[in-house]
């Protein structure tokens, strides 16, 4: 050993299904030689044992580099559970390759759980954009065929953006259902008037016509007065440091809702993927609200609201119009809203680590909000309908924003 | 395919001694062959897993404590 060497301890996980060393450099700490090899740390006890003899010890020491143990032959990491952590390790799959072997565009992991084995398969499924538009035509259909009757008119939202591409894209293959849809754009935002030129590139090829709701017709949907301070600069105004996409899912509902009502229809749909609608109800169940309705939602009498990507992940739905979604991606402006920023995260993580797990929890969510549907009620003072009573203070404040004096309509 | 558990049960109690490839050392890619339809069956309608292999939560329950040591 020369002088730059240091003996560092042999760093181990142990399960009941056995146990495994480590890599780890002398200047690494703990918690990040435990990240690299997808061990979480809140899952393990740590014991170390002594280098000059005696048993192991229980040892508070995540943030200590292995060159920090002085006294430490050994660093066992003992799992919690009896379980095996890495069953469901999502590095550890088979290739398969897009049917047109070089048009790939995107990928995906899907892992087959077998129960009655009790093992899972892993595959990193490479796939083409015909590949990703075929599941998403797949999944939009079985959707609307359960859920929207034939012969319907469908009022969608769309924004130019990877969803609502997809969404339009899914629809058009819909063949054997009768469903005429009715695509709409709500301009009044810099993202969302860029988006308009795709929506409409992309409703000429499915010869539809896009309905384009101009800045002003967007505010009066809330009753704004037409005057110079755009939605947005009213918006940040009375909720600084809020993110707009709050209001803007508002608003699109209200628009939606609109447009099918005068076209004498009941359902509306927007590009609500896999992940935002897990991430909606997974915010609502641990804040203790029942899921809301998925795939289908009755807000009031008269509007059914439908999400047909329910199933279907960000990562295939990007695949299907890649020059697209870069578009779409250069428009983003950044969330900061800090509930928004966990939740999404949690189901990133989650789907990352547990590649088939989250449509398993959408399903279950889905037939738990079916089951028992949350009522939506008309709010007089709001002039639309919410789940909940609002808060007075929030009332007064969202009124304030809407008339701009600085007194509630 | 990763397997959970070993076929005999009363020699898993040393497992925990013995030294496994828990976590798969980096190799060349493995290839498979499977249809997009497949894939998708599996990840969008396969069966719920459930908390025990034959279900015994309906009778047991299935909070943490089901199976714990």
């Amino acid at each position: 050993m020369n002088a730059h060497d240091v003996e560092i301890p042999v760093v181990s996980v142990v399960t009941s299904h056995g146990r495994q060393a480590l890599p780890g450099g002398a200047d690494e700490r703990l918690i990040d030689i435990l990240g690299r090899a997808n061990v979480p740390w809140s899952a393990v006890s740590i014991y170390v044992r002594p280098k000059s003899g005696g048993e192991p010890r229980l040892t508070a020491c995540l943030d200590l580099t292995l060159r920090d143990f002085v006294d430490a032959s050994e660093i066992l990491l003992y799992f919690n559970r009896n379980v095996n952590p890495f069953l469901f390790t999502p590095t550890d799959f088979a290739v398969i390759e897009s049917d047109d072997p070089g048009a790939e565009a995107t990928e995906y992991i899907y892992q087959r759980f077998d129960n009655e084995q009790g093992g899972t398969e892993t595959f990193l499924k490479k796939l083409s954009p015909a590949e990703g538009k075929s599941i998403i035509a797949d999944r939009v259909g079985d959707t609307i065929r359960a859920h929207v009757p034939a012969g319907s008119d469908l009022v969608v939202g769309v924004s130019g953006g990877g969803d609502s591409n997809a969404l339009l894209y899914g629809l058009s293959q819909l063949t054997d259902h009768g469903i005429t849809v009715h695509p709409v754009i709500l301009k009044g935002i810099p993202d969302w008037d860029a988006g308009v030129p795709r929506a409409q590139a992309l409703c000429d090829t499915y010869g539809l016509t896009l309905r384009i709701i101009e800045a002003d017709e967007v505010k009066e949907l809330l009753g704004i007065p037409k005057d110079a301070v755009p939605l947005i600069d009213r918006f940040e105004r009375e909720f600084p440091g809020d993110d707009f996409e709050f209001m803007g899912t508002l608003l699109i509902r209200l628009a939606l809702s609109k447009h099918a009502r005068e076209i004498g229809t009941q359902y509306i749909c927007t590009g609500v993927n896999l992940e935002d609608i897990v991430c909606e109800n997974m915010f609502r169940v641990s804040t203790g609200l029942k899921p809301a309705g998925f795939p289908v939602r009755a807000i009031g009498d008269d509007i059914r609201l439908v999400f047909p990507l329910w199933l279907c992940p960000k990562r295939i739905i990007d695949g299907c119009f890649p020059k697209y979604s870069l578009d779409n991606y250069d428009a983003r402006y950044p969330c900061f809203s800090l509930g928004r920023n966990l939740y999404y995260s949690v189901i990133y993580t989650l789907q990352s680590q547990f590649p088939g797990y989250v449509e398993q929890f959408a399903r279950g969510m889905s037939a738990l909000s079916l089951s028992d549907p949350v009522e939506y009620a008309y709010n007089a003072q709001l002039g639309f309908h919410v789940e909940r009573d609002v808060p007075f203070p929030l009332l007064r404040r969202f009124q304030k924003m809407l008339s701009g004096a600085g007194s509630p309509r | 395919m990763r397997e959970a558990v070993s076929p005999v049960q009363s020699s898993n109690f040393g497992l925990k001694e013995q030294a496994v490839e828990l976590i798969r050392a980096a190799g060349p890619s493995r290839m498979a062959s499977l249809g997009v339809a497949e894939l998708e069956s599996f990840r969008s309608g396969a069966s719920f897993v459930p908390a025990s292999k034959n279900g015994l939560e309906v009778i047991c329950g299935a909070s943490c404590e089901v199976g714990a040591q």
